[in-house]
């Protein structure tokens, strides 16, 4: 039965934009629930303002003054006759306020409360929290204040560090510091980052694992008490903590050390009244074969489709039905995890000019197409992309019988993508998949920058 | 007694600092017209016209001072802009002046800085890159507001590196 049958919920207002407004709009129209979309002056000829039911500008092109002023959100959603808000994923989606202020308002927040919400999406209480489950927990601190306590707590710890923000996400406020000379200039622009990108500038310091690989699991919890996992992402190919190319099931991790993390992570949003969608991060080191919890992020993920293509589960759809107050559409033991499924981000940025974004006039575009091949994406051709948000244009994901099929459909799917107007990260991620250490999985979440980089900036294949 | 240099950098600094689109200002025979504008909404480097000629010592200013006689109308003048050589956009982009909203701002006309010194920050799609001076000198003029979107070249900040 639909949320929309079920009576729970009728109109719901997207505060996002880009690709992720367009597919909440889909998980809503599969739903039977009307839409509004909340657009920002930069935005009005956005896609996801045309397939809306409605679109409303709430602001200026500025994020600050638009989707991420929680006023405006809330006077979007109640003067359009909204019952609910769903976030997407950047923006607001990590701010208590939001879901605090729905709740004020009498409007159902598409996400965890912002008490469930608090107590994860704080880096320091989640490692707390972890802590108590006897989940493993890297070396590192807990939020700290001044220059002068980081130093001596750096020092604690061990060169190289990692500074993180503690509200953070999508490697905004991050710096890695590899001797004491380089820490207050890092300090300072990772507190300055991070205070930009979250309204919240406070850090903590995690020890830096080398040669680590970036696993996450996604978690789905109902009100009814159903926690359940759709399996682990691996993340590893990052770009300066830019997450490049997701796949799963993460390769080569050992099925015991999997099986640990699911648990880890069922168990840790099990402990708290969480309801919605999450995902566990963890740091395996490939090293000492250990894994380590790094962070909850309370929303949905960017990533989120390489998890529905490998299980058929629609995460967006089981968010609505879980705010509508429904039960899972699922059970644990439904959850199967066979084959094989890789996700690109295809940026609007120059590779060859130190991935420098780019702005324009989209004046082609056409996506890949496939039975195994799916694409995300709010772009059209004559789509003037603005300059004031991120670069992502689409992502791409494919299916495969294992991780050889899917990567050479990736190749294809890629090779598909037609784009003029904006230079794309599209023929790099060709390259990139192409190597022989992505075929074999011998990579960390710094391979990129250490051996893929320097090797493809003198090629002329760019 | 006309307008000096020094009045009309004087007027420059509070017609920057305010939140004006355009200031004209009428002082015997002379008249000042600066402008946030060029022709249309799109922000553009203010354009500054003086009945007093100032002689262009330094570089070739690379902005085009707007003529404006005493009718309003654009004319071939003995006007100039404030001297200096324009530091041009990097990229099509957000143009910043402070490292963080209410932080105090890198530069303000008046102030010397060194090639290495950030006059602002360009923010493109998320990414903050700063614009350096690339050249000693005093600032004359910062030719776009706050928070303007700006397009590739266009000049953002004047910097006089004397004669």
């Amino acid at each position: 039965m639909s949320v929309a049958a079920s009576g729970g919920l009728r109109r719901v207002l997207v505060a996002n934009r880009g690709e992720i407004a367009v597919r909440i709009l889909r998980a809503c129209y599969d739903e039977g629930l009307e839409t509004v979309v909340a657009v920002s002056d930069a935005d009005r000829q956005s896609l996801a303002a045309q397939l809306a039911d409605r679109a409303v500008v709430i602001g200026p092109a500025s994020p600050a003054d638009s989707y991420l002023d929680v006023d405006r959100i809330l006077a979007a959603a109640t003067l359009t006759g909204c019952d609910a808000v769903h976030p997407g994923y950047g923006f607001l989606s990590e701010r208590p306020e939001l879901p605090a202020a729905c709740e004020k308002a009498g409007l159902v927040f598409v996400g965890p409360s912002a008490d469930a919400m608090r107590s994860v999406g704080d880096k320091g209480s989640a490692r707390a929290l972890a802590r108590k489950l006897d989940i493993p927990v890297g070396a590192g601190t807990d939020v700290v204040t001044t220059e002068g306590e980081a130093a001596e707590s750096a020092a604690h710890l061990g060169f190289p560090v990692l500074l993180k923000a503690a509200a953070g996400g999508g490697g905004r406020g991050m710096r890695r510091v590899d001797s004491p000379d380089g820490l207050s200039a890092a300090w300072a622009a990772a507190a300055s980052e991070a205070d930009a990108a979250f309204g919240d500038g406070r850090l903590f310091i995690e020890r830096y694992v080398r040669r680590a690989r970036h696993v996450e699991v996604q978690v789905l919890a109902d009100r009814h008490g159903h926690v359940a996992h759709l399996g682990e992402r691996d993340c590893t190919l990052q770009r300066r903590y830019q997450k490049l190319v997701e796949e799963a099931p993460a390769r080569d991790v050992p099925s015991e050390m999997r099986a640990a993390m699911h648990a880890a992570a069922v168990r840790l949003i099990g402990a708290i009244d969480y309801a919605g969608a999450a995902t566990c991060e963890f740091l395996v080191d490939a090293d000492r074969n250990t894994f380590a919890f790094l962070e909850v992020n309370a929303r949905l993920q960017v990533e989120h489709p390489v998890t529905e293509m490998l299980t058929g589960v629609d995460i967006v759809r089981e968010q609505l039905r879980v705010a509508a107050g429904a039960p899972l559409s699922f059970h644990q033991r439904d959850v199967r995890l066979s084959g094989h499924a890789v996700e690109v981000r295809v940026n609007a940025e120059s590779p060859g000019d130190g991935f420098l974004p780019r702005p324009g006039r989209l004046t082609a575009w056409a996506a890949p197409v496939g039975s195994a091949v799916r694409v995300e994406t709010a772009c059209y051709p004559g789509w003037e992309i603005p300059p004031h948000y991120d670069s992502l244009l689409a992502k791409i994901i494919v299916l495969g019988a294992d991780r050889a099929a899917a990567l050479n459909r990736m190749d294809h799917a890629l090779g598909h993508l037609v784009v003029a107007g904006v230079p794309t990260t599209a023929p790099f991620a060709r390259s990139l998949l192409a190597h022989p250490d992505v075929r074999a999985g011998r990579t960390h979440t710094t391979w990129v920058e250490d051996v893929f980089l320097p090797g493809w900036e003198s090629s002329d294949v760019q | 007694m006309g307008l000096t240099p020094a009045d009309i950098q004087a007027l420059l600094e509070q017609f920057e600092a305010s939140s004006w689109q355009e200031m004209t200002i009428d002082i015997g025979e002379d008249h000042l017209h600066v402008s946030r504008r060029a022709n249309g909404s799109a922000p553009a480097p203010a354009s500054v016209a003086a009945a007093t000629p100032v002689p262009a010592t330094g570089p070739t200013p690379a902005v085009e001072p707007a003529l404006v006689d005493r009718n309003g109308e654009a004319s071939a003048g003995t006007s100039v802009a404030a001297r200096g050589v324009a530091v041009e956009a990097p990229s099509v982009g957000l143009f910043w002046r402070s490292p963080a909203p209410g932080a105090p701002p890198f530069v303000e006309v008046g102030s010397h800085v060194e090639p290495d010194d950030t006059l602002a920050i360009i923010e493109v799609m998320k990414l903050m890159s700063p614009l350096k001076a690339g050249r000693s000198g005093v600032v004359t003029a910062i030719l776009v507001r706050n928070g303007a979107t700006v397009a590739r070249g266009e000049p953002l900040v004047l910097i006089d590196s004397g004669p």
